[in-house]
């Protein structure tokens, strides 16, 4: 009734609208593409799968069926290794198209059959695009992933039938190939047996097929005679109870076979059920919208759930990183802790301070103040040695207590990534180089410890204003006081704590008498803070290591969450 | 008599060769002491938990032998069991899942009690040769003499039929589970449709591939097959057993329904129930499982003794460097000389040297003199920071060749001490100081030497002006010539210079010898210093990972017990 300039804009409309639907999906193909788990998370490798399974399902079946208008409806027989599938799909076709045996399991290629018309179709790996094709009847030895496809006359136009392995056998990949068939399928045919419809295996495929959206319809074969009633009926209730009740139920009794085929009357049921759907237009495509919505409905649930994994695996990266902080934030208070507590001025610095304070040498670097000219050649003098050795001890003194903190950081960090099953796997390979300091820390750290010593001369130089009563009387080396503070600072503590009679204060007595307290402190914080400043940029430096096994891992960023949220969001927009 | 007993002994002694159970028992429990803290805990549990129950089963009744059998739903376990015990026990119903609690059958009750309490049966699912069979035996059953001689030969059995482990109710397979890991002979039921099935495989058959001394695999329901499709169906799942590491494998084919092959099931049992050997093989493959899997623990060359000496001798290097050995035989010297000036200087040169401007002086600060003076309080402790970095490296020789967790061990064996060790650095050297402090007899005859010129001079100077004063200046009267003639005072002004000279002399001679004394001593100090600091170090770190490397040696052998090596 509706005249043909309506339909033809409805047409436009509709086109339109599946051309936009097509564009999200292929983005959200893309979107779940993009990205990798690489970190051990719990529920990871569930994640992994899912994220597989729906680019999959996506490029076998969403993306084919919204392309392809018209095409038969395809009807996968997955179940349990021995419940009869190739005998069901044989029965049907009439003809031995799929081997049959008592060898489990016995098909290891899916095996489809379609009326002649569409054999070009499902050739030209519209559906499926990841299989190759092999035109039947089925050759002995297939590679794994190939679809044999059969053409017969006796099924319908618009239907086809793919015998799928097992989902239960000990091949792994028949399982893989059983749920990716799955997902493929506009109905789902579950052939299970009386022996085996209690089996756990059976009721986990349905029940993902019910939150992957397909059309299910359940087959209950090799019912024993007699046995009838109370096992259909168990089973039943068994449907309702896992929420699959609504789907269409058979029943083949145990029969004879004869040439791979149940007698007629066994699977007459079933077959016209199905030529019932596929010759009726309306219904045919009633079945296929209905489970291409139940598709794209259970999109909803599945890609959110991913990018709730993906926020999982950003959260275990930042767990692990702030890990690496917190080693790192420790090596430096440990740092702090052994420049404050006189750990430092033990060994061989305590030795060449006692050498240089007790020879008399420090008190030679106080020079009583004669004239200008005498000054000018005390610049002049050559540093004594055991200034030098002095200023060298303290700086190896130092540089092995930042390389002791570095390389306890190190092990540290190791230690608390294997504590963590997502580092455990991060380290993979890698820990031995990151156990220790890296190759460039002793360089590094020799140039912290020098360009330190220089700022703390130069703090002398420019900050230590003198007394002026004790400015007029003794003038100092500069060299050989820097050394007096740094040994004051690192050894005794801050220069802060009331001076105590014993040898313990002699720095600070001869700093405080030279400098007065005030300035002293200033300089004092000054190059306490310098040094910290550097040696924290050291740690930074080592830190960026980890942080860099982190990057090359590739772990998903919060964005990939968001879009997948986004897609997911556009998704239900263009539908 | 004796052939009788040599006959006995004979299995013992053609085992003696591979440790016995009971020794590889022994083994793996010094395995779990040995590894506490060095293995990985969960291996040491599961460990632990193996030798708690080979403890109690080996407590319990060995006339009794467990048999379970375990299989898929719908298998036909308790068809099978039902036949067996020639009695409908345990309900057979087409139902799936039917059996949801172990039925147990004892033949020969005595001392069963306690393991079937053990095994923890529920009460209610016991049957006895004692109760039920004896009503057939006794029955007026025409084959009573032949079930009777079968009940008489199956004497010892303890036939478990479990729940099955892959149906939708949970529950049975934790139950199955449970006496999976516990009996002594297993049996998997299988039948032609279920045979190839994943659950089955990848939960039991992987898992228990050692076992297969004592496990039995019954082919169930072979009357659904054709007598030819019987045979390849064997092959079939035979060559999958084998493919999974389960070594020649037993099959027996049976039928629950039509009775075929249960006799021969029937002689298996026999035959096992008769050797009782099941318990001890059951738990030989349990103790070969669970030590196979410290073979990673044990994967290295012969275990080296010790630190090598080139390691050896760079950790003594590097802690002397860290406790600063050199410099402190440096500012020992130091100290030794300004002792020796103290002692044996010139007095009138440091009397002179004293009228020199002083800073500290000026800066009220003379006090501190003395306590720099007294800065050689003696070495304290090392650098943590050059310890720690010493230790380092010190176990990467001999660890190198051992597995990841070795290293571990041996690496924290040298840190052990790793916070004590600068102070007893320390403390090495400070024993070795005494020898510094001490003065030297001659320092005090060179001091007294220096005094008594000192008055020689004073002497001689105190002559002079009493003979400038009564001599040149003619004062007073002349009491003697020796100090009114001038014309001695040339001679007098010798007494006078020569101490002086020959003090100064003395002095800078002594300053040399101190100097050279000083040299001798430190490097004699330094090198005490060193032999302490080795004695340290070997206390502190190279005994340590000398006694965990022979902890892991010993573990080695002791796992290699356990492995039946």
């Amino acid at each position: 009734m509706t005249p043909p300039a309506d339909q033809s804009v409805a047409g436009a409309e509709q086109q339109a609208g599946r051309a936009d639907l097509e564009r999200v999906l292929i983005e959200l193909r893309d979107q779940v593409e993009a990205f990798r788990f690489v970190l051990q998370a719990p529920g990871v490798e569930a994640a992994k799968a899912a994220q597989l399974e729906i680019r999959n399902q996506l490029d076998d079946y969403v993306l084919p069926r919204i392309r392809g208008d018209g095409a038969p409806l395809l009807v996968v027989l997955g179940g349990s290794t021995g419940a009869g599938k190739s005998t069901l799909v044989n029965s049907m076709v009439g003809a031995r198209v799929s081997a049959t045996g008592v060898l489990r399991p016995t098909t290891s290629s899916p095996i489809l059959v379609c009326h002649p018309d569409h054999t070009g179709w499902f050739i030209g790996a519209n559906i499926l695009p990841g299989m190759g094709r092999v035109e039947g009847p089925a050759p002995d030895a297939i590679a794994g992933d190939q679809l044999v496809i059969i053409s017969s006359d006796s099924l319908p136009a618009g239907l086809a039938l793919l015998d799928s392995p097992d989902f239960d056998s000990v091949f792994e990949d028949h399982y893989e190939f059983a749920a990716k068939l799955m997902d493929a399928a506009d109905l789902w045919l579950c052939v299970t047996t009386a022996a085996r419809y209690a089996d756990a295996q059976v009721w986990q495929m349905l029940q993902r097929a019910r939150e992957h959206g397909a059309s299910i319809g359940v087959v209950l074969s090799r019912v024993p005679q007699g046995a009838g009633s109370e096992i259909t009926e168990h089973f039943a209730d068994l449907l309702e109870e896992h929420g699959v009740g609504d789907a269409r139920q058979f029943t083949i009794p145990e029969t004879k076979i004869e040439d791979s085929r149940l007698p007629e009357e066994a699977s007459e049921e079933i077959r016209s059920w199905l030529i019932g759907i596929a010759e009726d237009d309306e219904q045919r495509a009633e079945v296929i919208k209905t489970t291409l919505g139940g598709v794209l409905d259970s999109f909803r649930t599945r890609v959110p759930e991913l990018a709730k994994q993906v926020e999982a695996q950003v959260e275990a990266r930042t767990v692990l990183s702030t890990e690496v902080q917190a080693a790192y934030a420790t090596a430096l208070a440990e740092l702090d802790e052994a420049t404050r507590n006189g750990t430092l001025l033990r060994g061989e610095v305590l030795a060449r301070w006692q050498d240089f304070a007790g020879t008399g040498d420090l008190v030679r670097a106080l020079h009583v103040r004669r004239g200008r000219a005498d000054r000018r050649a005390n610049r002049r003098r050559r540093t004594p040695a055991r200034v030098r050795s002095l200023k060298s001890a303290l700086r190896s003194g130092l540089e092995s207590v930042i390389i002791a903190a570095a390389e306890h950081a190190a092990e540290d960090v190791i230690g608390r990534w294997r504590a963590n099953p997502a580092g455990e796997e991060m380290l993979a390979g890698k820990a031995d180089a990151l156990r220790h300091a890296s190759a460039e820390m002793p360089r590094r750290v020799t140039r912290a410890v020098s360009a330190w010593q220089d700022y703390v001369l130069e703090l002398i130089r420019t900050e230590g204003v003198t007394k002026r009563t004790v400015a007029k009387l003794v003038s100092f080396d500069d060299e050989a006081l820097s050394l007096v503070l740094m040994v004051g600072l690192l050894g005794y503590g801050t220069s802060d704590v009331a001076v105590e009679e014993g040898t313990s204060a002699v720095p600070q007595r001869l700093l405080k008498a030279l400098f007065g307290a005030e300035s002293l402190r200033g300089m004092s914080a000054k190059a306490r803070a310098d040094l910290r400043s550097r040696a924290g940029m050291l740690f930074d430096e080592e830190a960026i290591r980890f942080g860099q096994a982190l990057d090359a891992a590739g772990v998903p960023d919060e964005n990939t969450a968001v879009q997948l949220y986004q897609a997911t969001y556009n998704l239900e927009v263009a539908r | 008599m004796t052939m009788a007993t040599s006959q006995v002994g004979r299995p013992a002694t053609a085992h003696g060769a591979a440790p016995g159970l009971p020794s590889r028992l022994a083994a793996l429990e010094s395995l779990v002491e040995l590894g506490r803290g060095r293995v990985d805990a969960e291996l040491l549990d599961d460990t632990g938990v193996l030798l708690d129950r080979a403890g109690q089963r080996l407590m319990l009744s060995g006339d009794h032998s467990v048999v379970a059998l375990a299989g898929g739903t719908g298998s036909g376990k308790s068809s099978l069991f039902n036949a067996v015990c020639g009695l409908e026990l345990s309900p057979v119903a087409v139902r799936r899942p039917t059996t949801s609690a172990a039925h147990a059958c004892v033949w020969g009750l005595e001392g069963a009690g306690p393991l079937l309490d053990w095994l923890n049966v529920d009460k209610r699912y016991r049957y006895a040769r004692a109760s039920a069979l004896d009503r057939v035996a006794t029955g007026p059953d025409g084959g009573l003499a032949g079930a009777g001689r079968g009940e008489n030969s199956l004497q010892g059995l303890v036939l478990l039929d479990l729940p099955d482990h892959d149906s939708i109710q949970t529950d049975n397979r934790e139950e199955a589970d449970r006496f999976v890991a516990v009996a002594d002979l297993l049996v998997w039921v299988l039948d032609p449709q279920k045979y190839a099935d994943a659950a089955l495989h990848r939960n039991y058959i992987v898992p228990y591939a050692q076992h297969a001394a004592v496990t039995l695999i019954v082919l169930n329901q072979v009357d659904v097959l054709r007598p030819e499709e019987i045979d390849d169906c064997v092959a079939d799942l035979r060559r999958l057993l084998e493919a999974e590491g389960l070594h020649d494998p037993h099959i027996v084919t049976t039928s629950a329904v039509t009775g075929a092959g249960v006799d021969d099931f029937r002689q298996v049992l026999v035959d096992t129930v008769a050797a009782r050997r099941v318990r001890s093989e059951r738990l030989s493959a349990d103790v070969d499982k669970l030590a196979a899997r410290f073979t990673d623990y044990c994967a290295m060359g012969t275990v080296p003794a010790m630190v090598d000496e080139r390691r050896a001798a760079s950790l003594f290097g590097a802690l002397t460097e860290a406790a600063g050995v050199p410099a402190v035989a440096e500012a020992m010297e130091s100290a030794y000389e300004l002792r020796a000036v103290d002692y044996m200087g010139w007095p009138i040169s440091r009397a002179v040297a004293r009228l020199r401007r002083d800073p500290l002086r000026k800066m009220r600060l003379t006090a501190l003199r003395d306590e720099l003076r007294g800065a050689f309080t003696g070495p304290i402790g090392a650098q943590q920071g050059d310890v720690d970095n010493a230790l380092q490296g010190v176990t990467d020789g001999v660890a190198a060749d051992l597995p990841e967790a070795w290293q571990r061990s041996v690496r924290r064996a040298a840190r052990e001490h790793a916070e004590e060790l600068p102070d007893a650095l320390g403390q090495a050297l400070k024993d070795s100081l005494p020898a510094f402090n001490q003065v030297p007899r001659w320092w005090w005859l060179v001091k007294t030497w220096q005094y008594f010129l000192v008055f020689l001079s004073l002497l001689g100077l105190g002559w002079t002006l009493l003979l400038v004063v009564y001599g040149v200046f003619d004062l007073g009267s002349e009491p003697t010539p020796l100090i009114s003639d001038p014309g001695l005072l040339p001679y007098v002004a010798l007494v006078v210079l020569c101490p002086l000279g020959i003090g100064y002399l003395t002095a800078s001679m002594c300053r040399n010898v101190a100097a050279l004394s000083a040299a001798k001593h430190g490097e004699r100090v330094e090198q005490h210093m060193r032999d302490r600091i080795v004695v340290a170090a070997r206390q502190m770190v190279l005994d340590p990972v000398a006694e965990e490397l022979s902890a892991v040696a010993l573990f080695r052998a002791e796992a290699d017990t356990a492995r039946g090596l």
